[in-house]
């Protein structure tokens, strides 16, 4: 037999076959007494089955087994607790060195990025024609006039015209 | 504070509104009922005393943290069982993860072995009272691997669909189908054996 019709059979029995497949599936059982064995098999196999779990006590006190669970309980509660407060502490600190990190780091940029800008590597012929072509414009249009800056990496100095139609 | 006797007599869910509250005694009356079903189901999936009592325990701490959660849709019993059957299962992964699986296993789960195992009806029914039978259905639980057991649980008590186990489960839903159909005939002829039928 068939793995597939197998499984046909058995969802048949368990009420899990589509509703248009029953009614073939029923004519096969019918037709055919392998099937029909079959599905005596598993029929009854589900009979004897459902409703009889094992049933099984808790092998222990009702007191002992329940300071566990409550010992349990406490335990969860106080490590929600302590989580949530070291989240608490955690964005304070957060905040706190943010407030004033923030700020200080931004100011150390700057200072960095003048003092770079300020630094002119060894004097090499050719230099100043390099730093030439390292002057850029960017146009940077406004709807009512125009602006333009003009930017000097070697010199250190940014110019901005500013222009109304 | 409430008589014992009152919270005895009160309903699973005006005790499950109290121990949202933090009421701790209505929430040990919920333990006290459903204790031996939620331990008997994380033994049927374990098959360990030891774990099964870990793993229920864990369940009802789960279920406390979690009561805000429970909406009443199910009864407490199927929606603390649920939790129950969700740490069991990821008790299995981490335990199937930390062995190598058998030979054995490995064709079974790979499907197509249903047509080797020949036809068996037994009719313990007949025979037996439901007591007996159900010691004799864990004997015969006993003897299937842990996917077959899970999926058979699963089917069988839980009343999960296909497609619900193969979820919960992580697998295909015709892996669930044959995974089922194994288990079921493994436990017929397990079944005919300790009947003294084989």
């Amino acid at each position: 037999m068939e793995t597939e019709t197998i499984h046909r059979v058995q969802a048949f029995v368990d009420g899990e076959l589509p509703a248009a497949d029953q009614a073939l599936v029923e004519a096969l059982i019918q037709e055919d007494p392998e099937l029909k064995q079959l599905h005596e098999e598993l029929t009854h196999g589900r009979e004897w089955l459902r409703g009889n779990e094992p049933e099984r006590s808790v092998p222990e006190p009702r007191d002992f087994y329940w300071s566990k669970i409550a010992t349990g309980i406490e335990r969860a509660e106080h490590q929600e607790a302590q989580m949530e407060d070291a989240a608490h502490r955690s964005g304070v600190e957060q905040s706190f060195w943010l407030r004033w990190l923030l700020p200080m780091g931004s100011v150390a940029a700057v200072l960095v990025l003048a003092m770079l800008a300020q630094f002119e590597g060894p004097k090499t012929p050719g230099a100043n024609e390099q730093k030439a072509a390292s002057y850029h414009e960017v146009d940077n249009p406004l709807e009512t006039g125009s602006l333009i800056t003009f930017r000097s990496n070697t010199e250190g100095v940014t110019v901005v015209w500013i222009t109304s139609d | 504070m409430p008589e014992p006797s009152d919270i005895s007599a009160k309903q699973d869910v005006e005790l499950v509104a109290a121990s949202r509250e933090g009421d701790m005694e209505a929430y040990e009356e919920l333990v006290h009922r459903h204790r031996d079903k939620i331990y008997a189901r994380a033994f049927s999936m374990v098959r360990n005393e030891e774990q099964a009592l870990d793993l229920s325990q864990e369940a009802w701490i789960k279920a406390w943290q979690r009561l805000h959660q429970f909406h009443g849709d199910a009864s407490f019993a199927t929606w603390i069982t649920r939790i129950t059957i969700n740490l069991s299962l990821d008790f299995l992964r981490k335990a199937k993860r930390q062995r190598a699986e058998s030979v054995e296993a490995l064709e079974e789960n790979s499907g197509g072995v249903e047509r080797h195992l020949p036809v068996t009806n037994p009719n313990p029914t007949a025979r037996l009272e439901r007591a007996e039978l159900r010691s004799k259905i864990d004997l015969a639980l006993a003897k299937l691997s842990e996917d077959h057991r899970t999926v058979l649980i699963l089917h069988e008590f839980e009343e999960l669909q296909y497609k619900e186990i193969a979820e919960r489960v992580g697998c295909s839903i015709g892996t669930v189908m044959s995974r089922l159909f194994y288990a079921r005939r493994k436990m017929a002829v397990a079944m005919k054996e300790l009947l003294g039928e084989g």
